[in-house]
């Protein structure tokens, strides 16, 4: 409508969408660094590569502050318990990403001691492949997770 | 590399001490190992360490069932000394049966070996008669069996909490010895 004083100061948008624009640019992260993954996600956060300018770098060693918790490294069966206490403990919304082979599937261990994976006990929303994942391929999916973020439907709890 | 006839001076120490209780000297790849009587374990070392291999560098074991034109019994416990003020390596070795795996514990002798021990025990079932504390090391309490022996199913895990879309590895395991039968391969 030409001439509605209102449209030079308001913004519409959905509810949906206000929320995940939100919520994608404020992810408290809950490292989770259990093997030699741990380096590259060190060089990912580290100013080099600089996750903080997609507000997605802020880590919280508190599950109860944090919304993605970033499994990074392999899991073995003596670990898994506490790391379902840790997802158990973040509140909703929460994100899991898979940093690497050896939490996404397990990677070349097949064995007594590991995890074949952790979505056997978890829910996992981003996988990143590679053993170690470059910087590249962490960042890419850091944005695709935003990207999924924006998208979904949101709870409102 | 040594002549076959020349045992390692630790060697020629220990069967004097010893006699026949130094049952033989191992070679593999040039490095030599002195194979003494289980019992005689705990005196083996203290002569060592009187005769200054004062460091416990390692002790650790290997399951060699079914190892090719192995005779000796199957759980082979290894370890190495060095004498800091020689600069000499000793390397001992005893093999045990898999039933009622027993060495006396060197724990009084080297505190390192305390952990040492442990692990052995942990991965291989090798119990340390007088060890202090032997507990598993790296595995959970609620672990059954000991993995590193070669009669623990290769493929098995013992999960702590439920596991979604687990693989069920024995089944896994009994096609892969189909298929390898079936290839005229035996059990690999
Ligand atoms: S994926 Fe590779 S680099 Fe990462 S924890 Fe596993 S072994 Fe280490």
């Amino acid at each position: 409508m030409a001439g509605d004083p209102l449209q030079e100061v308001v913004v519409t948008t959905k509810l949906d969408r206000v929320l995940g624009w939100a919520r994608k640019y404020s992810l408290f992260q809950y490292p989770f660094v259990t093997a030699c993954c741990g380096m590259e996600f060190m060089a990912t956060s580290g100013s080099h590569y600089d996750t903080d300018r997609f507000g997605a770098a802020f880590p919280r060693f508190s599950p109860r502050q944090a919304d993605l918790l970033m499994v990074v490294g392999t899991i073995t069966h003596k670990q898994a318990p506490i790391l379902k206490r840790v997802y158990d403990q973040m509140c909703e919304p929460k994100w899991v990403v898979a940093f690497g082979v050896c939490a996404t599937s397990g990677g070349f261990y097949q064995n007594y001691g590991s995890v074949p994976g952790i979505d056997c006990f978890l829910p996992v929303d981003m996988y990143i492949p590679g053993c170690p994942p470059r910087p590249e391929t962490v960042i890419d999916a850091l944005l695709k997770l935003q990207d999924r973020i924006q998208n979904q439907r949101q709870a409102l709890l | 590399m040594s002549p076959a006839n020349s045992s390692p001076a630790f060697a020629e120490e220990l069967r004097a001490a010893l006699g026949p209780r130094l049952l033989r000297v191992e070679s593999w790849q040039g490095r030599e190992a002195a194979v003494v009587e289980p019992e005689a374990w705990l005196e083996a070392v203290r002569l060592l360490k009187s005769r200054g291999y004062d460091f416990l560098m390692d002790l650790s074991a290997a399951d060699y069932s079914g190892f090719p034109g192995h005779q000796a019994p199957p759980l082979g416990v290894s370890l190495q000394l060095f004498g800091s003020g020689t600069r000499r390596r000793a390397w001992l070795k005893a093999y045990l049966p898999l039933e009622g795996a027993r060495l006396a514990t060197l724990s009084d002798e080297f505190a390192c070996a305390n952990w040492y021990e442990r692990e052995c025990w942990d991965m291989f079932g090798v119990e340390f008669v007088g060890h202090p504390h032997l507990k598993r090391l790296l595995l959970y309490e609620e672990f059954q069996g000991h993995p590193l022996r070669k009669d623990y199913p290769i493929l098995k895990s013992q999960p702590l909490i439920p596991m979604r879309n687990a693989v069920d590895y024995e089944s896994v395991a009994a096609a892969r010895r189909a298929a390898a039968d079936e290839d005229g391969l035996g059990r690999g």
